[in-house]
């Protein structure tokens, strides 16, 4: 702890090349040069991917994104790989989603339009394609989403056979058809086309209002905070069911994992740590979340971002009531942000710790009941709890 | 001998909301017999700069943990942070990595 290096009039050489100049301190205390730090992004994404072998080849993923730097990265990840040679090649088919919340971030209405012409810009400059909601659409949402769907068995569905059996059938495929070279297929016509004509206008006044007015209804800055996840993973979860994806990637760096480790556990979800914070989250049963940004420390990403230039979009924090205490996702984060300045190890252990957490059984029992919200069992056996932490 | 220096900083991810959305501030720092260095820099940013909750900025003498800083886009733990003595021309960078508030 506390170990800094000493003011240096040179710049510090990279320890991975030994030739660079230094751009970054990593961990704690390893100086990197930009490019060797380029190297160590870019490989870590494909690591994760590569050691969790969940997504198949050829599959439909749809990728949350806020504007925000973790999920921007990962965009930018998902580029690198679609784009590097045949033997290394991610091969996935990913669109993007992205969910407007201005209305419960203080935005005006035409603080929101800009916000969503900026965002419009972001995901057209993809190539990929894209959906815009708002968060008023989660009114409208059916009470299905309450529920987890049914694993898809189709044998159209990759979720049948095993991960080496979907990758040896779909190189077999690229050999019969002849590799073009690209491995996104054409735009299904369904998601939206990229032009000035689909920009979404915004929800009508009375759905804005009604969706404050929830939102006012929460009682504490910390269970705004949690509506606030519910309605956007809905959202996300309905889109990822209505279009036909069964991968979702989210954009929660190793940080922002940390922190929901300790939210979560100070709010009496102990039981759930693993699939609140894993990287796969298989609640919804014919949605699989994934969290390939949860290795990355929030200053790895910031770093990143500026040093090649990945756009982001910034928006106000959601609103707070005047003369509230702040929530306590924003106190736990202080707290081990504050912590880590004398104690650079205090996340990567908190996260660490998490890691050692085996998921919850994917499958409730058809006995045992859910919480509707979330879609957890319900914590009521005694003795269950031990059980969880490995 | 007197020194004037001129630099730039930038405020990203949030930040530049303390600053009444400026996101660039180009200033010169007045002569004065203390060199000038980012814990000075950081004073006279709060003096002159902070709009409001200077707290959200800093804290102590220093930028509030979570806040990154770069100087001439590098890190500023390989410079010496607080130590570190600004140069003519020098651009300074705070990227806030925190969420709300």
């Amino acid at each position: 702890a506390g170990d800094r290096p000493c003011p240096h009039r040179h710049p510090r050489t990279c320890m991975k090349c030994g030739q660079g100049t230094a751009a970054l301190v990593i961990r704690v205390g390893d100086p990197f040069c930009r490019s060797c730090f380029r190297e160590y992004f870019v490989h870590k994404f494909r690591a994760m991917l590569g050691k969790n072998r969940v997504i198949f080849p050829g599959e439909k993923v749809l990728l949350a994104v806020s504007g925000g730097a973790a999920s921007s990265a990962m965009i930018r990840q998902v580029q690198e790989g679609l784009s590097r040679e045949a033997a290394k090649r991610l091969r996935f088919v990913p669109s993007l989603v992205y969910v407007e919340e201005g209305a419960v971030r203080r935005q005006s209405p035409e603080q929101r339009e800009q916000t969503l012409a900026q965002m419009e810009t972001l995901l057209q400059a993809t190539g990929f394609p894209y959906h815009l909601i708002h968060l008023e659409e989660a009114l409208e949402l059916p009470p299905s989403i309450l529920q987890p769907g049914l694993e898809r068995t189709s044998t159209s569905s990759p979720a049948g056979p095993s991960y080496k059996e979907a990758v040896d059938s779909f190189i077999q495929q690229q050999r019969q058809d002849g590799d073009s070279g690209t491995s996104l297929p054409a735009h299904s016509s369904q998601d939206r086309p990229a032009g000035p004509s689909a920009t979404p206008r915004l929800p009508d006044a009375a759905q804005t209002q009604e969706l404050l007015r929830s939102f006012e209804a929460a009682g504490t800055a910390t269970a705004r905070e949690e509506l606030l996840e519910m309605l956007r993973t809905h959202l996300i979860v309905q889109t990822a069911r209505d279009k036909g994806y069964a991968k979702v990637m989210m954009g929660h760096s190793l940080t922002r994992v940390a922190v929901k480790l300790l939210t979560n556990l100070s709010l009496g979800r102990g039981a759930f740590l693993a699939v609140d914070t894993g990287f796969t989250d298989q609640r919804h049963g014919d949605v699989m979340v994934v969290r390939p940004m949860r290795d990355y420390t929030a200053k790895e990403i910031a770093f990143y971002n500026r040093f090649f230039s990945v756009p982001t979009v910034t928006v106000p924090p959601l609103f707070t009531k005047r003369r509230e205490k702040p929530s306590i996702h924003q106190l736990v984060e202080r707290f081990l942000v504050g912590l880590q300045e004398e104690f650079p190890s205090t996340i990567s252990t908190v996260y660490r710790t998490g890691e050692k957490l085996s998921p919850e059984p994917a499958k409730a029992s058809s006995e045992s009941e859910c919480c509707l919200f979330c879609l957890c069992r319900l914590d009521i056996d005694g003795g269950e709890w031990g059980g969880h932490w490995g | 001998s007197k020194i004037s220096v001129v630099h730039c900083f930038y405020f990203r991810g949030g930040a530049e909301l303390l600053f009444d959305g400026v996101k660039k501030h180009q200033v010169t720092l007045p002569s004065q017999p203390e060199p000038w260095d980012i814990r000075n820099l950081l004073k006279w940013i709060k003096e002159n700069l902070l709009k409001e909750r200077p707290e959200l900025f800093m804290q102590g003498e220093s930028v509030r943990p979570g806040i990154l800083v770069l100087i001439n886009e590098a890190d500023w733990e390989l410079m010496g942070e607080l130590d570190y003595k600004l140069q003519d021309q020098d651009n300074v960078l705070f990227i806030s990595t925190l969420h709300g508030g």
